[in-house]
């Protein structure tokens, strides 16, 4: 098999891991060696589907004894095999990278024999890369669930991030659908990376000099719609991580059909809006200072695929609105529909300057569209708004709503599920978003 | 010299001479009306036309004064500007440092003021082309271990790439050729310059360069996921302009690879690979590219 056919295969097998960032750490050029890592990332290109190609995403090899039910490489699934050698892999590595194709290379890999066997082979590419040819770019490597704490963190030391997949939102999914993981072994290397790293910056305080372990930090990623976990239990599920294991990202992906276990669906599409919804969640999480608790509850378990998750919060709390602009705190700034971190910084920069109306918001990159329901300028609501649910709602959802009248309007669609919707496609303005790519 | 007719200084294209033509404006009274390149102005009637004399040391003085009164960021912004291809950027520049030098540091927070807006927004235009460039410059291997890189771009985005890229590939020579202002960057591993790349030939691609370029393509056909198609997110990513010179969008039709590589493996058996690389891969049923599958966006 000639490595155009096992790039094929393999990159074919790679494609369903929605990371492929390469963001997290800043390095610049060295003497001698061959790259740099940009703090930001960069993306590459972009594939038919809209997704960043930021990194070689390729698996070492597709040839897996294990019997994951939503995986295409479960050792049942009668597909083609090939594997990668760890020189074929590294040098086709280093070919793209000086071409700036990529950022670098983003490893994972089929159980070949045994999570330690597949383990080391990993680090054997890895090795290859950073001292036979000196390549100082980005690389991502995946742990491989159940392999040995030494293989991690030799991993860990060669590797920018790490990651473990979640793979299902919950134990009981987990159980039913990959017999061969447990929640343990997939939990045990996480911890083993969290603490590596948390070592390894206290390492770096006392030398400068200490070897780094993965400082782009470790990443999941969770499978969305395959099994039947809400929207609370998984971003329940993500706060968790993020805050106890200190996790950099977590990726969600929306269930392609791969498989054909009895529990799984078949023939619907992939819920991609449902996957938008839990990336501008998550967003809200990281960055705007939420709490699951204030965007999802045990009575409301459904992100509401018309509105945005901010959007939607604000519409349920018009007691905490309207926002004066000229005086508000960035913590309030970021909780208005429309205003995003950027935006919120320009307010607080320009209204140094002078106090702001809303000319100055457009100018500034407010959405505007969105923001006036909840604001005012110098004690002034924008001309023709009303602060009243159904007004807000029925402009803020206009352009979403395809076909009105099918659709129940407010007040009852915010105990809308993703059920009730099945062929509901994303707005234009969702579309072309699309977040899993670049943050 | 009271009301007489107003005065458009013309400066004489480069960096100098428009630094030296805002430090000569202040020698008028009242301000000149604006600051416009000398080849390029069609003078119209009812204004005088000055022409400002180049000059090392005045622009100095005013690269010095900037960047004490309005800061560096100030000046970077001012360099950005003059870097990009707008025809009336000699104006943006004199009236944004005309304000900076009256209200000093406090520039940076008149963000709604349409003169620093102005040179905001041809700041962003060129940064956000530069940074266009840092994603999508494909470089091929030529000959004699040179790698070269094509690039067509709107605005003189060369002097932000090179540092980028000399310090990635810092043991890598390379050269990128602006085509559209006919310069080319070199790195000889050791130093960068720009230099005219009039009569410029590349040399001859390597041997080995088009399997890789092949194998790239067929990287990034394969990596797309076909249930999630969305050509709209695409060209909001990668914009259709760019796509010249990317390899992975090139031989869309005529690569006689691109038709025996439909069938992606995961929807082929094991059985069935078998069969066809008997066969000879290239026998496989032509279903059309992925590209087609979408249709002509
Ligand atoms: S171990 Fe990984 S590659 Fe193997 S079947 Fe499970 S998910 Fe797929």
């Amino acid at each position: 098999m000639d490595m155009m056919d096992k790039l094929r295969i393999l990159a074919d097998s790679a494609k369903y891991d929605a990371a492929c960032t390469s963001s997290g750490v800043d390095r610049g050029g060295r003497a001698g060696m061959l790259g740099s890592a940009v703090g930001c990332g960069i993306c590459h290109s972009f594939a038919a589907d809209g997704r960043c190609i930021s990194l070689l995403k390729v698996l070492m090899t597709n040839s897996c004894v294990f019997d994951c039910q939503y995986c295409v490489n479960r050792c049942s699934n009668d597909i083609p095999r090939a594997t990668f050698t760890p020189e074929e892999l590294a040098c086709l590595t280093m070919e793209f990278y000086r071409r700036n194709y990529i950022e670098g290379l983003f490893l994972s890999s089929g159980v070949l024999k045994n999570p330690d066997y597949a383990m080391e082979r990993m680090c054997r590419v890895l090795e290859l890369l950073r001292h036979t040819y000196h390549f100082n770019g980005y690389i991502h490597a995946k742990a491989i669930p159940g392999c040995s704490p030494e293989l991690v963190d030799k991993l860990g030391l060669l590797c920018d991030r790490m990651s473990v997949n979640i793979e299902l939102p919950s134990e009981k999914s987990l159980t039913q659908l990959a017999p061969d993981k447990k929640k343990d072994s997939i939990l045990k290397p996480m911890r083993a990376v969290r603490d590596r790293i948390s070592q390894n910056k206290q390492d770096l305080a006392v030398y400068r000099h200490a070897p780094a372990f993965a400082p782009g930090g470790q990443s999941t990623q969770m499978i969305i719609g395959a099994t039947p976990e809400t929207d609370y239990q998984i971003m329940r599920l993500s706060a968790g991580l993020y805050k106890n294991y200190g996790l950099k990202r977590v990726f969600y992906s929306a269930y392609i059909p791969v498989g054909t276990h009895a529990l799984l669906p078949k023939d619907q599409p992939p819920p991609l809006l449902r996957e938008h919804r839990l990336y501008q969640t998550d967003w809200l999480l990281r960055f705007y200072g939420f709490q699951v608790e204030e965007l999802l509850d045990e009575v409301h378990p459904s992100l509401d695929p018309l509105l945005d998750p901010k959007c939607n919060w604000a519409l349920n709390h018009l007691d905490q609105f309207p926002v004066e602009i000229n005086r508000a705190d960035k913590e309030t700034l970021l909780r208005v529909p429309g205003i995003g971190l950027k935006s919120a910084q320009r307010i607080l920069q320009a209204r140094r300057a002078g106090s702001l109306g809303f000319d100055d918001l457009k100018k500034i990159g407010v959405v505007l569209k969105r923001a006036v329901y909840f604001i005012v300028c110098r004690g002034r609501m924008y001309d023709g708004t009303r602060m009243t649910q159904s007004f807000i709602y029925q402009n803020l959802t206009a352009d979403v709503r395809r076909h009105p009248g099918d659709l129940p309007l407010f007040p009852a669609v915010r105990q809308l599920s993703w059920q009730d919707l099945p062929d509901l496609r994303p707005g234009r303005e969702d579309t072309i978003k699309c977040l899993t790519g670049q943050l | 010299m009271p009301d007489g007719p107003a005065v458009v200084l013309l400066y004489d294209d480069t960096f100098e001479g428009l630094l030296s033509a805002v430090f000569q404006s202040y020698s008028f009274h009242p301000a000149p009306e604006t600051v416009e390149s000398g080849s390029l102005c069609q003078q119209k009637l009812g204004c005088r036309y000055v022409e400002a004399i180049p000059s090392e040391e005045q622009a100095e003085r005013v690269i010095a004064g900037i960047r004490k009164t309005m800061g560096w960021a100030a000046y970077e912004k001012v360099w950005t500007a003059f870097q990009s291809a707008f025809e009336d950027k000699g104006d943006a520049v004199y009236q944004y440092i005309r304000i900076g030098m009256r209200v000093g540091r406090g520039i940076h927070q008149k963000i709604t003021d349409p003169r620093v807006m102005r040179v905001d927004k041809i700041c962003a235009l060129v940064g956000r082309e530069a940074g266009m460039f840092r994603q999508f410059i494909r470089f091929s291997k030529r000959a004699g271990g040179v790698y070269y890189a094509p690039i067509s771009p709107e605005h003189q985005v060369l002097p932000m790439l090179m540092p980028h890229f000399c310090s990635r590939f810092s043991i890598q020579p390379f050269m990128i050729h602006d085509k559209t202002h006919n310069q080319a960057g070199i790195w000889d591993a050791k130093d960068w310059y720009i230099t005219s790349a009039e009569g410029l030939l590349p040399p001859e691609a390597a041997e080995d360069d088009r399997a890789y370029q092949r194998m790239w393509k067929s990287f990034y056909d394969t990596i797309a996921i076909r249930e999630r198609i969305n050509p709209v997110c695409r060209r909001n990513h990668m914009p259709k302009k760019y796509w010249k010179d990317l390899t992975e969008m090139q031989w869309k039709n005529e690569d006689p690879y691109q038709e025996s590589r439909i069938p992606l493996p995961s929807e082929l058996s094991a059985q069935m690979v078998k069969g066809l690389s008997q066969g000879g891969i290239s026998q496989s049923p032509g279903l059309g590219s992925l590209e087609r599958m979408i249709g002509e966006e």
